[in-house]
């Protein structure tokens, strides 16, 4: 029995090697049923774009609050101030720019950066 | 022997460890928990995340931003998310502004309902105040009540709308019941008949839907000529080429009076053209 040890233990190597191939390359785990805050970095910015583009459409300021709460539960509006500045430090799209600060005034988290962007009360 | 039992001993060892190496890759440390697409999302997320791009669309025009933005996603759940949000739209009441690219996107994407129907291939209102059916001006004098009898029927609108109903009467000669419309230029002299017009663009309105026709398909009929079916017990409003300001409502089809069946509508509209300059002077004064 000892003897087969060697060849018993290379054939657990040998499984445990072809076990990763097939959950980590060949058929992986498939997740359908994620949250917004699982999606890929581009997809976020483009979540966190709709949700200020929704709120200029709809006003719906307690909608957008809950779908940038999916993103970060504890600072819903940080992910808008961080795109907000990042758009402008990038000389992003205007009309983008503009959607998103007018949303982290409207949450009470607007910035310095932002402040040439701010709608001039009338 | 020896042998066979190495190879045993090998191929336990193989499944003992492939088992073990599933287990670590699909439930241990599993790949894709993060960078994940919308096609991915839970199906709430996934529609939200639908109704987003159409919201954005209506706030900033981008069609590009669409596709890339629903790539991917099943054809169902972007017209079933769109559908609804239409529907809710209609619904709320939303202004045509918002329905109406709404509606274009959503048609572009595949859905039909009814509630966008009325918003399709319609041109942009006018930068001007918004036509209401009632005179903006009170006249001095006091129009006359609507009569009971359809017959002949003059349209209680202001004579500035370029559309007014010259006459609307019941024509039971038809088996199944219609709304016959025929479209006519004003004529140049009074008295004179209009020359049909081809190519206008009618409305039939009725809660929960609309249909669309337009003049000229039937020139063996009349040029103008346009028809819509009617059912029974249903309120109808017709109108032209906008289907927000209606010329004829609460349209019903009603029994011929000698008993034989249901009657069609048959209603004669007169287009005017364009006051000038001068005409507006005048009426003013």
């Amino acid at each position: 029995m000892r003897r087969h040890l060697p060849l018993a233990l290379a054939g657990l190597a040998v499984g445990v090697a072809l076990g990763l191939l097939v959950g980590w390359v060949l058929w992986p785990v498939r997740y359908t049923n994620t949250a917004p805050d699982k999606l890929r970095q581009d997809y976020r910015t483009e979540y966190v774009l709709m949700v200020a583009a929704a709120y200029q459409v709809e006003g719906d300021l307690e909608a957008a609050q809950a779908r940038l709460a999916l993103l970060d539960r504890e600072q819903p509006a940080r992910p808008v101030v961080e795109l907000a500045e990042t758009l402008i430090a990038e000389g992003g799209r205007e009309t983008d720019i503009r959607m998103l600060v007018r949303l982290a005034e409207a949450m009470g988290a607007a910035t310095p950066p932002m402040a040439p962007y701010l709608e001039e009360a009338p | 022997m020896s042998r066979r039992a190495g190879f045993l001993a090998f191929a336990a060892g193989t499944a003992l460890g492939m088992a073990l190496g599933l287990v670590y890759a699909w439930l241990i440390d599993p790949v894709d928990l993060y960078n994940t697409t919308p096609d991915l999302l839970r199906s709430d997320y996934r529609h939200d995340w639908i109704r987003l791009t159409a919201l954005a669309y209506l706030a900033d025009g981008d069609m590009e931003r669409v596709e890339h933005r629903l790539s991917g996603l099943p054809q169902q759940d972007i017209q079933e998310a769109l559908a609804a949000l239409i529907e809710s739209y209609a619904e709320e009441g939303k202004p045509a502004r918002l329905m109406r690219p709404l509606s274009q996107l959503a048609f572009r994407l595949g859905v039909r309902t009814t509630a966008m129907l009325v918003y399709l291939d319609t041109p942009s209102p006018p930068p001007s105040p918004e036509v209401t059916p009632t005179p903006a001006v009170p006249s001095p004098t006091p129009e006359p009540p609507p009569t009971a009898t359809p017959t002949p029927f003059r349209s209680p609108l202001p004579p500035v709308l370029p559309y007014r109903v010259i006459s609307q009467t019941q024509v039971c000669d038809s088996a199944l019941p219609r709304l016959q419309v025929l479209v006519r230029a004003a004529p140049e002299k009074e008295g004179e008949k209009g020359t049909p017009l081809p190519g206008v663009v009618l409305w039939l309105t009725w809660p929960g839907g609309a249909d669309r026709a337009v003049t000229g398909l039937r020139p063996e009929i009349d040029l103008g000529y346009a028809d819509f079916t009617l059912e029974p017990g249903v309120s109808y409003a017709l109108s032209v080429e906008e289907p927000a300001a209606p010329l004829v409502s609460g349209l019903t089809l009603q029994p011929c009076p000698k008993g034989d069946g249901i009657g069609s509508w048959r209603i004669v509209i007169e287009i005017n053209p364009p006051p000038t300059a001068n005409q507006g002077e005048e009426e003013q004064g």
